[in-house]
């Protein structure tokens, strides 16, 4: 029997009738290849449980700043973790609330924020990477901002603010609108001493360049010690020469522990009894000078002594007084000393009138006392004329009034302006490749009189514009070629120096460059301002705080 | 899906470059306007409320996009036509959806990553999503294109899985018709084949190393029959060989390794057609499982 044709067709079919079923290579090949990319995400997915380190940039959309290095694989150390049960709190829409609710306070803590903040203000500066930024790589610093971080609020303070602000409602740029000094602005805190630095640049300490009647090294040896005109002895000067003051010569920089220049002047200290670890720092960065004071930069040629007198016919020698005294310890020190002198088994007596040395009034010089001598000394340190205090003070050319502003017994405190700039830190040490002028013009000797040497000086720094001045600084600190009008009305291009406002500025009280980073306020406390101790695994971990 | 069948190949896909950057463009643009208002930041930041929800519509977006996966077991499911209706069985609808949701999850998603890539994670979705993307926008331009190519330049057009099962029943058939020139069948009057004996070695040389490795494997073959020139020569002389009678069959053995050629080139057409897939949904599956693991993290410390 023949086949049938549909039999033949069949056939072609046999073994494999359910080809229509097959899956054809793209569908193979779009399986395998999706099973793969599962696979992947799954590995991810495990390593990240079981591996956290393996995946721990994974997460972070950069590495962590180098002090916070230690937490890279572990964002619980600063991030607080959230669980279903947050939601009603703590809403996922507000991510960025959640992201920024971190945890800083458990090894930081600083000063109060501004307290003239608004509630804006405080909810602004209540979370710490509003303005420190970290996941910016090892090398970024988190101190130093980014002026819009400043800005923010300081280009319009008004809106931040409840009350207003002690700071300029608008700053926006150091070279543009930075305000003047307020540091520098004496009308609102006159000086308080009386010195001029035109006197003491010239030889000898003279009213003029010439040196004319100027002090000698001799005569300093004489007034002080040979060791006081030693200190201030030029290379090849003879002791006849004139004293020629320079900068050094009273202005020291904190870093000079160890050095010839401060080995001297801590002898002149020791020798006087002061304290002097508590005036000059073992080694400090070079920063600031140390202070300027009495006994180390002014007693060698001003003297501090009560004089001789007379009392019970013989004659009590003077003595070395202290400076630093409250006048009712000075008067009670200076009767001290005259006892002390009376007590002498070497007192001579009063010469008679004919007798060389002799005066006339000796009458009346032997029979004082010693109350009377310390009187009549208080009266020489604190002397003044009858409408001193209308002039603004007592002038005198001894005692007291000799340098201070005061009248009667009362001096006017003296400042310690071992640093100008409260509000911002400067380093001379970064800019001694400059004279001092360049910055302190006005500070060098010239002709004067004793009227004018005796008023207090302006300000001689010149910094960021004043009111009275250009914007100084702005000839390094601006942007590399822009355009700078100095004083004078030179035109320059900005040099290019950094000039962002954490440059010099520093918040949380680290602006106050005596009450910065490590200071207690500084250390971490809870909230009833007990002191967090983290142990160094703690540390280490950035355990939170609930888990302690 | 065609993008306007009233449009001509090149205006569809110019239509769909212009929709992809004028919907990218319109996002930004919003965005823009939202934060000149005050109503979002510029850039827009990932973590504010806005990008919040950028995000999360996006991401709900992108879940309704591997749906598609499911789809024939979705929209033959009685609990999703009776939560979403009857539109879960319309393919066309579904598509639609697809593509034009697809297309608008693209600046939410970028303004949700405020123009950056972030971490390792967030970067490797985002580059994913691009890709995703950018898979999807080639293979909806090669789906204006090609099938009516191979409307036009493949007559005989056949189920493309299928050809070489074809191709293996044509050689089927070209055995049979050469076996039948070169046998003598029980019921013939004479013992002679249509191809004289001294014919049949050419015959049967041309059968297996030219004919049927081509009808069997095509192009792959290397058989000088993909070739319509050669193929052409090759069966002009065949046919002037071979007796008179058998010349018709010639004809329709050129016939069907012309059908094989046309199949050779809608192979062609179907690898780019489809091929785009092979980045498309691996890619696909890959960003959304990252983008899950994204989420998670994210909600945990953000």
């Amino acid at each position: 029997m023949p086949r049938s044709p549909a039999r033949d067709l069949s056939d072609r079919y046999d073994k494999n009738r359910g080809y229509f079923r097959n899956r054809d290579p793209f569908w193979r090949w779009r399986i395998a290849l999706s099973g793969v990319a599962l696979a992947l995400v799954v590995l991810w997915a495990a390593a990240d449980v079981v591996q956290p380190k393996l995946t721990r940039y994974g997460h972070t959309h950069g590495r962590l700043a180098g002090v916070h290095a230690a937490y890279d694989d572990n964002c619980a150390a600063c991030h607080k973790e959230y669980s279903l049960a947050d939601i009603g709190t703590s809403p996922p829409w507000k991510t960025r609330e959640r992201w920024h609710e971190l945890t800083c306070d458990k090894c930081h803590s600083g000063p109060e924020h501004h307290k003239s903040l608004n509630e804006k203000g405080k909810e602004y500066h209540w979370v710490c990477s509003n303005c420190h930024h970290d996941h910016e790589g090892r090398l970024n610093s988190l101190v130093r901002l980014n002026d819009a971080d400043c800005t923010k609020c300081h280009a319009d303070l008004s809106k931040w603010t409840a009350v207003k602000s002690q700071y300029a409602e608008k700053i926006t740029n150091f070279v543009t609108d930075h305000p003047p000094f307020r540091s520098l602005d004496i009308e609102n805190k006159p000086r308080t001493l009386k010195f001029s630095h035109a006197v003491h640049m010239n030889p000898g300490a003279a009213y003029s360049p010439d040196g004319s009647g100027g002090l000698t090294l001799d005569q300093v040896a004489t007034l002080s010690s040979p060791e006081a005109a030693e200190r201030y002895k030029k290379p090849g000067q003879k002791g006849s020469d004139q004293v020629q003051l320079d900068c050094a010569s009273c202005h020291q920089l904190d870093s000079g522990a160890g050095t010839d220049a401060y080995d001297k002047l801590k002898a002149q200290l020791d020798k006087f009894g002061q304290p002097a670890k508590a005036v000059q720092p073992l080694r400090g960065d070079g920063a600031y000078f140390q202070p300027v004071n009495f006994e180390a930069h002014c007693r060698a040629c001003h003297p501090l002594a009560a004089f001789d007198g007379t009392a019970g016919g013989k004659v009590v020698p003077g003595f070395d007084l202290p400076h630093r005294l409250a006048p009712k310890a000075l008067e009670e020190t200076v009767k001290a000393g005259y006892i002390k002198s009376a007590l002498r088994t070497d007192l001579k007596p009063v010469p008679g009138a004919n007798d060389p040395g002799g005066r006339l009034d000796n009458a009346a010089a032997a029979v004082g006392n010693l109350d009377s001598l310390a009187k009549r000394e208080m009266d020489r340190l604190f002397r003044s004329n009858p409408g001193d205090a209308e002039k603004g003070g007592a002038v005198s050319s001894e005692g007291c009034f000799k340098c201070h502003i005061g009248t009667g017994q009362k001096l006017e405190p003296v400042a310690d302006r071992t640093v100008w700039f409260e509000h911002a830190k400067f380093n001379h040490a970064t800019h001694r490749g400059a004279s001092c002028a360049v910055c302190h013009p006005g500070t060098e000797g010239r002709k004067t009189n004793r009227t004018d040497a005796d008023k207090p000086e302006p300000v001689l720094i010149k910094g960021a514009a004043t009111k009275d001045t250009k914007n100084l600084c702005a000839t390094c600190h601006s942007p590399n070629g822009s355009n700078v009008t100095l004083e004078d009305g030179t035109k320059v291009s900005g040099g290019g120096v950094r000039h962002a406002c954490t440059d010099c500025h520093r918040y949380h009280h680290g602006d106050l460059p005596l009450q910065g980073r490590g200071s207690a306020t500084y250390d971490p406390r809870d909230a009833n301002g007990k002191l967090k101790e983290n142990s160094l695994i703690d540390w280490l971990k950035g355990v939170p705080v609930k888990d302690k | 899906m065609l993008f306007d069948p009233k449009y001509t190949v090149r205006g569809r896909v110019i239509g769909i470059l212009v929709a992809t950057i004028g919907i990218f463009v319109a996002g930004l643009l919003l965005t823009a306007l939202g934060a000149a208002v005050g109503f979002c930041d510029w850039p827009p930041q990932p973590s504010s409320p806005y990008g919040f929800w950028c995000g999360v519509i996006g991401g709900l977006i992108v879940g309704f996009e591997m749906l598609i996966v499911f789809k024939k077991r979705l929209r033959g499911s009685w609990l999703f036509r009776s939560v979403f209706g009857g539109w879960i069985a319309n393919t066309r609808l579904w598509m639609k959806l697809h593509l034009w949701l697809g297309l608008i999850s693209f600046p939410m998603i970028y303004i949700h990553a405020g123009f950056g890539f972030g971490g390792a994670l967030a970067a490797t979705t985002h580059v994913l999503f691009i890709v995703v993307i950018l898979s999807g926008i080639w293979g909806w331009c090669m789906q204006q294109w090609l099938p009516q190519k191979m409307l036009d330049e493949v007559p005989g057009e056949s189920i493309a899985v299928q050809l070489d099962r074809l191709g293996a029943v044509q050689a089927h058939e070209a055995e049979r018709i050469i076996s039948a020139l070169m046998d003598v069948p029980p019921e013939s009057e004479t013992d002679q084949p249509i191809v004289p004996k001294s014919q049949h070695k050419e015959l049967t040389d041309f059968r297996d190393e030219v004919l049927l490795p081509y009808l069997r494997d095509g192009s792959r073959s290397r058989s000088p029959l993909s070739r319509p020139a050669e193929a052409s020569r090759q069966f002009a002389r065949l046919r002037d060989a071979v007796p008179p009678a058998a010349r018709d069959d010639m004809d329709k053995l050129e016939a069907l390794a012309d059908l094989r050629r046309r199949w050779d080139k809608q192979s062609g057409m179907h690898f780019w057609l489809h091929v785009w897939l092979l980045v498309h949904l691996p890619v696909s599956v890959a960003m959304s499982g990252f983008m899950v693991l994204h989420a998670a993290r994210a909600l945990k410390y953000w």
